[in-house]
């Protein structure tokens, strides 16, 4: 469970958030529908990039918070129409918290997801549109530690359901027709699956290198988990007039944190300056 | 009217772009903001919260405190008092150092930059046991193989094998050598004295070739909560190695210096028929230890687990061997490992 005081700052902030997802994903191809079409409709194969910066504290592994760059790589397929918008796609990430403060302990975060999601365009105006949906994700994270010895390998599993929207909006601003979107996502049930939450993580063996004392599994509801993602994105068409495929530059601000057993609590927050780009296959 | 009319309504746009834009960094901005309440702050790293981070970690994971008999809140009320703010680093950690030294435990230790604390009296108090030196100068004579980790010496019907720390890695192509030499011996004597521990895969693949069947070797005590009772158990077995065993006499060497890893290797080796342990009570360390960063950097280690054998002993304190020898200044003098001796003795003889 989580600390009364955080309890209801994370209450309150999750109904912001769900309250946040009914609206979102902004472009705004401005007075020029025909072009905000052209970059949009389609089946494209999807590629991204980041620079990401990293805020970790897992109660398990240590009391302190760790910090420190990352990057993250995303492939996936994304079809996207006017009344509906669904993607695939699979992330790879990297962290290294090396924040200065505990220069000691370096903390090794590699991580993988996978997810599905599906948008239907519930407000179909003209100057802006609203996708509302959901998403399907599972994601791994591995923490290792290895000046903590015994206590060095931490990991986390997880398959949740996140509502989502997205708002795109096209307006004029500064003489410049500018494709904003703004998306949120917030987790409403999931399951997991993590290393024992006390003492020493793993005993070595033989033959993997690792082998874990037995997970734990639970599932996780908004009184044990939140998982928050939000974006800001500028998208743009690539040059030529007949070239279909698009990209987008933008900050993604992805959070999750997950209570444990005996307030040892995993918190997790990843800062992404992201390209992506968009390759139209039909 | 119509110029105006425009005029507005594309200063009503302008507004509305700016307006949006402003929204989408305000909100972007009040996420990462909210970031700062969710994610809890790190702790002071002030004498007294260090202090106090020492003694509740240890609190909630250390696993001897009723074995030991400590009574650890009345070792808070006895050191609390001498905890100042305007202490340096160095008398904090002394400080420290002496609370956690009550526990009389070789897996507890306060590292800093400036000095690792320890507790080493279960072996500073106790006869030495061993010298390298001896063994090098008077069995070895630069004769003796290096295998892997393994310093090997054929001595003809018998092989004695040196294992330094368990902290060094085992490949199976060793032991197969190693196996492979032991064809027409009467035993193998592994000496594993001042061996101060490492990793317990070691342990259980040497073990794994000296048994023909698997076998329950003990219990680890895992730890699930802060309760000094709270653990969970698990078996340990030794599957046979499916490959070169040996299942003939074996010996084992220790001392009190052969500590943690090497505990767990005599304890797994002890539920084999066929090997003897020869030498001086093992220095224990059953605990495995975890780790964790302090505020002020420095890392704080404690035992947090425990192992018993299948009969219930807890081996934290160390595994007696079934032949006691101390080696005598008088032989040492002469060249002569009083504890090899025996071990050669006994596997000639064949009275294992």
């Amino acid at each position: 469970m989580f600390p009364l005081k955080q309890s209801r700052v994370l209450n309150s902030f999750l109904v912001f958030f769900l309250t946040l997802s009914f609206f979102c994903e902004f472009s705004s191809a401005a007075n020029d529908e025909t072009d905000s079409r052209r970059v949009t409709r389609g089946i494209y194969y999807k590629m991204d990039q980041g620079a990401t910066w990293g805020v970790l504290y897992d109660g398990r592994m240590s009391n302190l918070h760790y910090s420190g760059p990352g990057g993250l790589i995303n492939f996936g397929r994304h079809a996207q129409r006017s009344s509906y918008i669904s993607e695939w796609s699979l992330a790879r990430l990297q962290y290294n918290y090396s924040k200065p403060a505990h220069k000691n302990t370096v903390v090794e975060n590699p991580g993988a997801g996978l997810r599905y999601m599906y948008l239907k365009n519930i407000h179909p105006k003209k100057n802006y549109y609203i996708f509302a949906g959901g998403e399907i994700n599972v994601f791994g994270n591995l923490r290792m530690a290895p000046r903590l010895g015994n206590s060095y390998l931490w990991v986390d599993m997880v398959g949740e359901i996140r509502p989502r929207a997205d708002l795109f909006f096209n307006k004029v601003f500064l003489r410049r027709n500018w494709n904003i979107e703004l998306t949120a996502a917030t987790s409403v049930f999931g399951y997991t699956m993590r290393i024992p939450e006390y003492g020493v993580s793993f005993e070595l063996s033989e033959d993997a290198g690792v082998k874990t004392q037995g997970f734990e599994q639970k599932f996780l509801l908004p009184h044990n988990y939140a998982h928050i993602t939000t974006g800001l994105f500028i998208r743009e068409s690539f040059r030529g007039e007949s070239n279909p495929n698009w990209f987008r530059v933008g900050y993604v601000w992805d959070f999750y944190t997950m209570a444990g057993a005996h307030n040892l609590n995993t918190s997790n927050a990843l800062h992404q300056l992201v390209l992506e780009l968009y390759f139209r296959v039909r | 009217m119509d110029h105006l009319h425009q005029l507005n309504h594309r200063s009503g746009r302008s507004l509305n772009s700016v307006l949006s834009f402003f929204l989408a960094i305000s909100l972007s901005a009040a996420m990462i903001s909210c970031e700062k309440v969710l994610i809890k702050p790190d702790a002071s790293d002030d004498p007294v919260s260090v202090f106090e981070e020492v003694w509740s970690f240890t609190e909630k994971h250390y696993s001897f405190f009723e074995y030991k008999n400590v009574d650890w809140h009345s070792i808070y009320n006895d050191y609390k008092p001498y905890v100042r703010d305007e202490m340096s680093p160095v008398e904090l950690f002394d400080l420290c150092a002496d609370m956690l030294y009550e526990l009389k435990d070789g897996h507890v230790n306060l590292t800093s930059s400036f000095d690792r604390s320890r507790y080493w009296e279960w072996y500073l108090d106790s006869p030495d046991n061993f010298s390298y030196s001896l063994i090098e100068r008077n069995y070895f004579r630069g004769n003796q193989r290096y295998v892997g980790p393994f310093r090997f010496l054929d001595m003809g019907d018998v092989t004695y094998v040196y294992y330094s720390s368990f902290a060094n890695p085992i490949t199976d192509n060793s032991l197969n050598i190693l196996i492979s030499n032991l064809k027409n011996k009467k035993g193998l004597i592994i000496d594993v004295r001042n061996n101060g521990g490492g990793s317990t895969v070691n342990a259980k693949k040497i073990t794994s070739r000296f048994t023909g069947e698997k076998r329950l070797v003990g219990y680890n005590h895992v730890k699930t909560g802060p309760g000094y009772n709270d653990f969970r158990r698990h078996p340990v077995y030794i599957e046979p190695y499916d490959g070169e065993r040996f299942t003939g006499d074996v010996i084992v060497l220790t001392n009190r210096r052969s500590y943690s890893a090497t505990t767990y290797f005599t304890q797994y080796m002890n539920a084999l028929p066929n090997v003897t342990f020869v030498g001086d009570t093992t220095g224990g360390g059953g605990g495995m230890p975890a780790f964790h960063d302090l505020p002020n950097g420095w890392l704080l280690r404690v035992s947090s687990s425990r192992f018993y054998s299948p009969d219930g002993i807890n081996i934290e304190s160390g595994i007696p061997p079934h032949i006691s020898v101390d080696m005598s200044a008088e032989s040492m003098a002469e060249g002569m490992d009083d504890i090899l001796e025996k071990a050669i003795e006994i596997l000639r003889s064949g009275n294992q």
